[in-house]
């Protein structure tokens, strides 16, 4: 494949072209440096491009290479991370005025992490404000979906699908609190993972939810999925949240025991009105092409999930109004219209409201474990909608917010998010318009095995995963 | 509860020291009382047999 081309390929493709040192990651990562430079100002993926110090580790990394010493998969591979993941020295904005001078003292462990896989950092992406969703008006500039450039990239990990999409990196990190890495990788045509509550470390991540935040890894392909997690995944004792379970070989997995596959699909979330017609299609063909696969198809009943927008607002937002509370109070008017309406609703929110919804949270835990019981994975779709247009997503007060459709809408990533699932979008089609449309895999707890080998087999059968965004005219 | 007029929301948010101007008052009414509605959908006899906090169960030989 040509120097010119290096954008299109995965972190596995250039790892092995790394290691067997027929690539240079310099080279890849001055490829990408010219890329971002010359698309970064139409598609708004970046806030911050560190040329200087990725160049560097980029240059570290191919004398290490060429010195015998490789160190995985990661080692060389550009990469960019979400602008709520702290990196010393470098501004860290969570895509807000509130913390636009914001530049922390030190590095997020996942950034440590990161850096001891030899993977090379390109930037950091732009997002919802404080990754809460529906902002009107980015500070940094507006994320455009590569596939459509007047279509929203999603939120609130808009920048890291841009980014991925766009060729402007080789993958990237989001966060997903009630579907933030999903919905930007299914409306961007690309993989995403939100892991298990507690597999990867928090520390130094500018926080939304405590109780849902997770931040995951999202790719071109499954396998680059698997070996970013493998990456970051683990215990960290700066972070009670972490989990002592062990981390199993993500990639290996893939290629692991093909008994048939359960697969639970939650039929009445396929009859819901907010449910597009042809993401309803797309995503019921991927249920087929798993059957044609091998797998028992069975449909079961989640009657409390339906209800999970509202619990995932009365839960999550919440969370986040205790973190913003000071600043709604002094810093008000540096908040973006819709986040700040936003977290006002939730400061306001009755605590009556707040124990009906934690009470629900176990309702829906228990039936989402309940099918895990007799299933592998659940399937859904990763978003009810296309990707809608920016004047529509972010032209009117309130964003998203449309009453009761968005509450309902909200039913196809909340489940997974409040019972701290494992849940992975995949590419599986795109509308008659050109827009990608990606089918959603929720596993058990600490299953990401079983959640990536599901949807790797599926992404190998029908090659959805290799189309490509085209380049911004 | 399954209703927050605006006024009801004018008087919390003075409670807790935030100013709201007209729109952020209608839309945050608007959205705390769509939320209710859904959450008053789901049944209470649902709701009443989750238990409010841990309860540990300890075998006596």
């Amino acid at each position: 494949m040509a120097l010119n081309d290096l954008h299109l390929m995965t972190i596995a493709e250039l790892g092995r072209l790394i290691q067997s040192r027929q690539l240079s990651p310099v080279e890849l990562t001055r490829s990408l440096l010219e890329r971002i430079e010359r698309l970064n100002p139409t598609l708004g993926g970046y806030i911050t491009v560190m040329s200087d110090t990725a160049t560097a580790e980029a240059a570290s990394a191919e004398v290490e290479v060429s010195g015998g010493t490789y160190r995985g998969p990661m080692h060389g591979i550009p990469v960019a991370i979400k602008d709520i993941i702290y990196t010393e020295g470098v501004l860290t904005s969570a895509g807000s005025r509130v913390l636009a001078d914001h530049v922390p003292e030190y590095d997020s462990t996942i950034v440590e992490r990161l850096r001891a896989s030899g993977a090379v950092l390109l930037g950091k992406l732009n997002l919802s404000e404080f990754a809460v969703g529906g902002t009107i008006d980015h500070p940094f500039g507006t994320p455009r979906n590569p596939w459509n450039l007047d279509r929203s990239a999603g939120g609130s990990s808009s920048g890291s699908g841009v980014a991925v999409a766009g060729g402007l990196c080789s993958g990237a990190l989001g966060s997903d609190t009630g579907g933030s890495i999903r919905g930007p990788s299914a409306f961007c045509g690309i993989v995403g993972l939100r892991p298990t509550y507690g597999r990867v470390t928090r520390h130094g991540v500018v926080p939304m939810s405590w109780s849902l935040d997770t931040v995951g890894p999202m790719t071109r392909t499954v396998e680059d999925c698997a070996i970013m997690l493998q990456a970051i995944a683990g215990r960290d004792e700066r972070d009670s949240s972490s989990s002592t379970e062990p981390v199993p070989d993500y990639v290996e997995a893939l290629s692991g025991r093909s008994d048939p596959v359960r697969v639970a699909v939650p039929s009445a979330a396929f009859e819901y009105e907010g449910l597009d017609a042809e993401v309803r299609s797309g995503v019921m063909s991927a249920v087929d092409s798993l059957a044609e696969l091998g797998a028992d198809i069975d449909e079961v009943s989640l009657p409390v999930s339906a209800q999970s927008g509202a619990v995932f607002l009365a839960t999550a937002d919440v969370d986040a109004a205790t973190f913003h509370l000071d600043w709604l109070k002094t810093r008000g008017d540096l908040y973006d219209w819709s986040t700040r309406t936003r977290l006002e609703s939730a400061v306001l929110t009755p605590a009556t409201t707040y124990l009906r919804a934690q009470r629900a949270r176990t309702l829906i835990r228990n039936e989402m474990m309940s099918a895990l019981e007799d299933h592998d994975v659940i399937v859904l779709p990763a978003s009810p909608t296309l990707a809608p247009s920016i004047a529509q997503s972010t032209g009117s007060p309130g964003g998203y917010y449309q009453g009761r459709l968005d509450l309902g809408r909200r039913q196809y990533t909340s489940p997974a998010a409040l019972a701290g699932l494992p849940a992975i979008s995949v590419p599986c089609g795109f509308s008659d318009s050109g827009l990608p449309i990606g089918v959603q895999i929720i596993g058990r707890p600490f299953a990401e095995d079983v959640v990536l080998r599901v949807a790797h087999r599926y992404e190998q059968a029908t090659g959805w995963s290799d189309r490509r965004a085209p380049d911004p005219e | 509860m399954s209703e927050l007029s605006v006024e009801d929301v004018r008087q919390l948010a003075e409670t807790m020291g935030l100013e709201l101007d007209e729109s952020r008052a209608r839309t945050i009414a608007s959205r705390l009382s769509g939320i209710l509605e859904v959450l008053d959908e789901i049944p209470d006899d649902l709701l009443d047999s989750v238990e409010p906090a841990h309860r540990f169960e300890v075998s006596k030989e």
